[in-house]
């Protein structure tokens, strides 16, 4: 009876030894979990513009801040922006940025299509060190022959999980 | 003994699993965000004609050339001047309030009269802003006047020249 006692508790002990290591990893992991956010800080603006009547044209801000042309569209002004955000979240933890494929943006005069959006940073990645992650988000905006003269405007709508 | 054993790491093995769910719930959650996004088409850029250039009527004599100016005023150089009924041409360009423009002129027009031409070239310019080829829409309008000079060397054939000026406004 003695001997199988003695045999048990050493089989026990580094059985033991596992579990509390376990614990201690995951638990602070689960505890703190907070949500990842993302908040803008700039918002996408194509600027001024003017077009010859009956051409088309498109209008391409890019994730360096760069505006090109193309078409009949003339840059005009000095105004323009990409959108930028602001990912937070726990440290290492892994992000899914999702980015709509395209958008409408509305005046008076018929609706414009924002497209090929595109993101400073990968659509996957990892939250670094500093727990918060910068971003731009350029697109190009194509604008119909004999786009008629107005303040035109949308919402992009970006997606962090 | 053995089972004991066995139970203990079933144990160890579950207690991960739990943890792993509840990490991913909390990385799971996703969270959107709306920038404004903005864009001004502004107005087309028009330009109109307010009166044509003319050289009026004046006899070759030696020859040379007859220059307008943007101010409507005529300078004769081996030429005679018949009548005086002559102007510089003028413009009216329209479109976005305080936007600037280019101006494109032709280095030349011909003017014909049958087989025969005269050249007109050495344009000048005057605008809002002065007299380059730039300038800018105050208040969505500005005026354009533009003077030349008529090559009418010795042995031009007599007759009424006439040619087309094309000018061209962009914003700049």
């Amino acid at each position: 009876m003695s001997g199988r006692e003695i045999r048990m508790s050493v089989v026990v002990k580094p059985a033991a030894a596992p579990i509390i290591a376990v614990l201690l990893l995951w638990a602070p992991a689960s505890v703190s979990a907070a949500p990842t956010a993302v908040t803008k800080t700039q918002d996408l603006q194509f600027g001024q513009i003017a077009c010859d009547s009956g051409v088309s044209g498109s209008v391409t801000i890019d994730t360096t801040g760069s505006r090109m042309v193309s078409g009949s569209v003339k840059p005009l002004g000095s105004a323009y922006a990409p959108a930028q955000f602001v990912i937070t979240g726990n440290v290492g933890q892994t992000y899914t940025l999702t980015l709509p494929t395209e958008f409408p943006v509305t005046s008076v005069g018929a609706a414009m299509t924002v497209t090929s959006l595109s993101a400073s940073i990968g659509s996957t990645g990892v939250i670094p060190a500093s727990g918060s992650l910068q971003f731009v988000v350029g697109g190009t905006l194509l604008v119909n022959g004999a786009q008629q003269s107005g303040a035109y405007s949308g919402s992009l709508t970006v997606t962090v999980k | 003994m053995t089972r004991n054993s066995l139970l203990r790491k079933t144990v160890v093995v579950a207690g991960c699993a739990a943890f792993v769910g509840a990490v991913d719930v909390g990385i799971g959650m996703a969270a959107s965000i709306n920038a404004n996004v903005s864009a001004t088409v502004v107005s087309p850029i028009q330009i109109s004609k307010v009166s044509d250039l003319s050289f009026g009527m004046f006899a070759i004599g030696a020859g040379g050339s007859l220059a307008i100016d943007t101010a409507g005023v005529l300078t004769p150089t081996g030429v005679t001047v018949v009548t005086s009924p002559h102007s510089a041409a003028e413009f009216t360009v329209t479109g976005q309030s305080g936007a600037g423009y280019a101006i494109t002129l032709p280095a030349a027009v011909t003017l014909a009269s049958g087989a025969n031409n005269i050249t007109v070239n050495t344009f000048t310019v005057n605008n809002g802003a002065g007299s380059g080829l730039t300038s800018t829409l105050t208040s969505g309008t500005d005026t354009l006047i533009i003077g030349a000079t008529a090559m009418t060397p010795s042995g031009t054939s007599t007759g009424e020249y006439s040619g087309t000026l094309t000018v061209a406004v962009e914003y700049n």
